[in-house]
């Protein structure tokens, strides 16, 4: 028993949510469709997800988070395969993967990669249940403690946090943040009832409608973004036999300790906001070059390089999950999804999740290592058929993404508005690529900011508007702290390197 | 000779991005001219607007200080081959079909709104013969009829209006 909850008893009753015939199905599909997606370049799973978001509202909400789910993990497995075979990351997380992946498919090794990939994502998935099992219950109850300064801090951390660990321009990335806040301002204002950035439409009023917004700012951008490079694509990619997928009795001593460390590492950076598979393989993978006899051997075909960083994008996309469930902050993009899907079912996600809807806390959780079992079992003998998927061409492939993705947000408030909608957000998505910006924080503080302000406006009530609350707590006033302390590591070292080129020029 | 690199690599991003910037900035702080400010210790609705659009405003303001400085020193994929011409194309007409396809749902229904839609859409990839295009836009009509308003049972339109 942890904070009131038998975790045992829990995952029993997660296994027999998951173990439904509905949602073994609906899992499979979505690791089938994340799997695609996967192998698919330049469709990632962030874009797949808010596509096939309004699909998925029909159904319980059990069964759309599964199935949500089942595409995000799909899309780790997905992606390593075509990484090692033909050198085709078909996902951001899996790039590591293809340096020492290809390098073994060159060496007559290919299926022993696929192998070891597999059943290091698998043994990663696994540990990474357990770990959620066991850490949920407790981190809910500490989280119930807080109070509305703690939350606000919380989120304020998670924000500049994940600015610190986006790729790219730091400076481009607080701009999108506070597009994003500006965004989530749309819609009447709950304290005073003032209708805010409505422009006269009535459909405003709820804010600015969550899916039209990701579609727009992933898949229509996307679309727009391939499209304009789409000039050399039609060259079917070849594929060397695959060899025994068998490793050696020394590539499986070599791999074990290397799936070990990519699992751990993934754990941890899978909590961290903006963290997640990406950030975690990339780490797995230097960790693995620091600890090697060998480094400079790395790029040439080593097991170790290829087992832990796909452990550790496994593990680090599953307890991303971890924040979303019990702190019921998103850490990243697609956890900002989950947010929404969550919500168009009324579900609030937060602390109260596993006492008010065991069933789905528990279910999903379950659901996350049925999923990595049916993954492994399926994914190996299916090789042939992913590789073949390459061969689809975008020509064919671009309007069936537009369709589904169109028609289902009509699907979701059965209103045009939202698709004119759609229009303008991937036309701004394209630009905002164009000017190296990414959307993922964008997303996040969308999605954070109505939060944010309700927190802080209820701290100041509180408090009798006395802005040293968030100071006194002390929960808060370490989060605060944290905070300061992150954006004085970004500040300077860039004004360091900023007066640097400036003294040199 | 660091720094010579980096000059030598020119950003054109920093200032459409940062006038972008300012301007929403500037046009948010004038719809939220009316909203009450408050105070900070009891904020009214325009408390976070107008904060917000500020930072906006300076963001885009330090975006064109740092003349693209801030970015990575990334290699250079030869991204922004493709002419104006072929760029404007491609937004053009996948904006276009997407408008097409919301304007013509509620008076013709769901297969030919979704027919236009692919259709437009299609010519925006260089290199489709046309036919194949046809071919692609009939095929997903009736696919997107098939998945979104019988397997799905959604209530969307799926005749014209006049059959209706």
């Amino acid at each position: 028993m942890i904070g009131g909850v038998d975790v045992f008893g829990g995952i029993a009753l997660g296994l027999s949510v998951a173990l439904t015939p509905t949602n073994m199905f609906f899992c499979l599909a979505g690791c089938l469709i994340g799997t695609l997606v996967g192998v698919l370049p330049g469709l990632g799973p962030t874009a797949t997800i808010a596509i096939l978001l309004p699909l998925t509202f029909g159904l319980p909400p059990e069964t759309g988070l599964i199935t949500l789910a089942g595409i995000y993990y799909g899309a780790q497995y997905g992606g390593s395969t075509t990484s090692i075979l033909l050198r085709l990351p078909g996902e951001a997380s899996s790039v590591v993967t293809a340096l020492d992946g290809h390098a073994m498919t060159r060496n007559g090794r290919g299926g022993a990669a696929l192998t070891v990939a597999a059943v290091a994502s698998f043994f990663a998935g696994t540990v990474a249940t357990f770990f959620m099992a066991a850490f949920a219950p407790i981190l809910s109850a500490a989280v119930l403690k807080f109070g509305a300064p703690e939350y606000f801090m919380l989120m304020f951390l998670g924000l500049i946090t994940s600015v610190v660990l986006a790729q790219g321009s730091v400076l481009r990335a607080i701009a999108m943040i506070f597009l994003g806040l500006l965004f989530g301002l749309a819609g009447t204002d709950i304290n005073s009832g003032q209708y805010r950035y409505d422009f006269g439409f009535m459909e405003l009023l709820n804010g600015v409608p969550f899916v039209p917004l990701v579609v727009g700012l992933f898949g229509v951008a996307d679309i727009l973004v391939t499209l304009e490079n789409a000039v050399r694509d039609e060259k079917p990619p070849t594929l060397n036999p695959i060899s025994s997928l068998w490793p050696t009795r020394e590539e499986t001593k070599r791999a074990t300790p290397a799936t070990v460390r990519g699992t751990l590492i993934g754990l941890f950076l899978g909590l961290l906001p903006g963290g997640g598979a990406l950030l975690s393989s990339f780490m797995a993978y230097t960790a693995e070059k620091r600890v090697s006899k060998t480094p400079q051997k790395f790029g040439t075909g080593m097991v170790e390089g290829v087992a832990a960083p796909e452990a550790a994008n496994n593990s680090g996309a599953q307890t991303a999950f971890l924040p979303l469930l019990t702190l019921g902050i998103p850490s990243n993009a697609i956890m900002a999804l989950m947010v929404g899907a969550m919500m168009v079912h009324g579900i609030v996600p937060g602390p109260r999740i596993m006492t008010s809807q065991p069933e789905l806390f528990w279910g999903l959780i379950a659901s996350m290592w049925v999923g990595n079992l049916m993954l492994l079992v399926i994914n190996l003998p299916l090789v042939g058929i992913w590789v073949q998927l390459l061969k689809i061409r975008y020509q064919f492939l671009f309007p069936t993404i537009l369709t589904v993705s169109i028609v289902g947000i009509y699907g979701v408030e059965f209103t045009t508005f939202d698709v004119y909608l759609t229009a303008i957000f991937g036309v701004l998505g394209y630009f905002l690529h164009k000017w190296r910006c990414e959307p993922a924080p964008l997303i996040l503080a969308f999605v954070l900011g109505p939060m944010m302000e309700e927190y802080f406006r209820r701290s100041m009530l509180v408090a009798r508007g006395d802005p040293m609350i968030f100071v006194n707590h002390p929960i808060s006033l370490a989060m605060l702290v944290a905070t300061v302390l992150l954006l004085l590591s970004i500040c300077f070292p860039f004004i360091q390197k900023f007066r640097q080129k400036a003294f040199a020029e | 000779m660091q720094a010579n690199t980096t000059n030598g690599r020119r950003d054109n991003t920093h200032v459409p991005l940062g006038v972008f910037l300012i301007a929403i900035g500037l046009a948010a702080l004038w719809v939220a001219r009316d909203y009450d400010t408050g105070t900070f210790t009891s904020m009214g609705p325009g408390f976070f607007p107008k904060g917000i659009s500020g930072c906006m405003i300076l963001m885009g303001i330090l975006v064109i200080l740092f003349r693209g400085k801030d970015l990575p020193e990334a290699e250079e994929d030869g991204r922004d081959s493709a002419t104006a011409i072929a760029r404007l194309r491609v937004i053009g007409l996948v904006t276009a079909s997407i408008l097409v396809f919301a304007a013509t749902l509620s008076p013709l229904g769901l297969p030919v709104a979704t027919f236009f839609m692919v259709t437009i859409a299609g010519f925006s990839h260089r290199g489709s013969q046309p036919l194949a295009i046809l071919a692609t836009a009939i095929a997903l009509a009736a696919f997107a009829t098939a998945l979104f308003a019988w397997l799905l049972g959604l209530q969307i339109p799926v005749l014209p209006e006049v059959l209706r």
